[in-house]
């Protein structure tokens, strides 16, 4: 048996000492595991009283209506205005005279959604040369 | 009023403290510096360390890494300071049984225990009464395996020189 086997085992007979009493005390039953203790006197009484709310706000509260499901509509109405017209040349062709016009279109688009309060003008001016056959009316 | 039978937790809870309380207390003390931050860091420690066993036997290690923190925790508050020394001005609380018919050297050895340096003290504490590997104690202390070792044979060396001066 060498030093510290020697040493090792006066050691070992120290015997720690016993809890204190007051500390055994303490120690009789494990702790109670967190969240799981019993419901308090309050929580009992809190229980019923916002039952007993929640029923009285259900008579007297205004039913509330399911709004209807959402339904997009949007409506689009389109117009066009030919405001100005100019003849460029007249020819005749097999016996019938045909002119060359130069025509100012605005086009306008007004658009209206159900989901938005705005309503949406578009307005564009187009030019358009084209032929047709001169009347005399 | 008449007592609740123990359930089966209570007993488990029991027979854990009766296996361990002991020398989870004698750590708890070391670590401390007055008996009074000792018993406090010990009870918190030992509900904590159930609690989060769930039931279960919690493992040693975190039993006694619980104590250290709070321990080192309570070390830093300055009305624990105060308090520490009020109690040290007092009786010191005997860490081991006094055995009266085992002589001088016991009581001189538990002295000498008492008086090591806290950071070999420790280990010879976890390594003699918790019967823990030097891994282990590494692990528990954050020091490398070879400190823990070189501090476990300095506090036998310190203890051998203290015995020596017994000696006639």
């Amino acid at each position: 048996m060498n030093d510290d086997s020697e040493l090792e085992a006066m050691l070992r007979s120290l015997r720690p000492g016993s809890l204190p009493a007051d500390l055994r005390q303490n120690l009789t039953h494990p702790p109670a595991p967190v969240g799981k203790g019993p419901p308090s006197r309050l929580l009992w009484l809190a229980l019923p009283l916002a039952a007993a709310a929640a029923i009285t706000l259900g008579f007297f509260l205004p039913p509330r209506h399911a709004p209807a499901p959402a339904e997009t509509v949007t409506l689009r109405q389109s117009q066009s205005r030919l405001v100005e017209s100019r003849s460029l040349e007249v020819v005749r062709v097999d016996d019938e005279l045909w002119e060359l016009a130069e025509q100012k279109w605005v086009d306008e688009d007004l658009t209206l959604c159900s989901s938005s309060p705005v309503a949406i003008k578009l307005t564009t001016t187009r030019h358009e040369r084209v032929w047709q056959p001169v009347r005399f009316d | 009023m008449e007592d609740s039978p123990p359930t089966a937790e209570s007993r488990l809870w029991q027979a854990w403290l009766s296996e361990h309380g002991e020398w989870f207390l004698l750590y708890a003390r070391q670590q401390t510096r007055s008996e009074a931050d000792a018993k406090d860091v010990f009870q918190e420690a030992l509900f904590d360390a159930w609690r989060r066993a769930s039931g279960a036997i919690p493992d040693k290690a975190l039993v006694l890494a619980t104590i250290r923190r709070r321990a080192i925790d309570l070390g830093r508050s300055a009305d624990r300071r105060v308090r520490r020394e009020n109690d040290f001005g007092g009786a010191r609380t005997p860490w081991f049984v006094t055995d009266f018919d085992a002589g001088d050297t016991r009581d001189f050895l538990a002295t000498a225990v008492r008086d090591l340096p806290e950071n070999l003290r420790e280990v010879l504490i976890l390594r003699i009464w918790g019967e823990m590997s030097f891994p282990e104690i590494a692990s528990l202390t954050g020091a490398p395996v070879p400190t823990a070792t070189s501090r476990y044979r300095y506090a036998l060396e310190r203890l051998r020189e203290s015995l020596a001066e017994l000696q006639p």
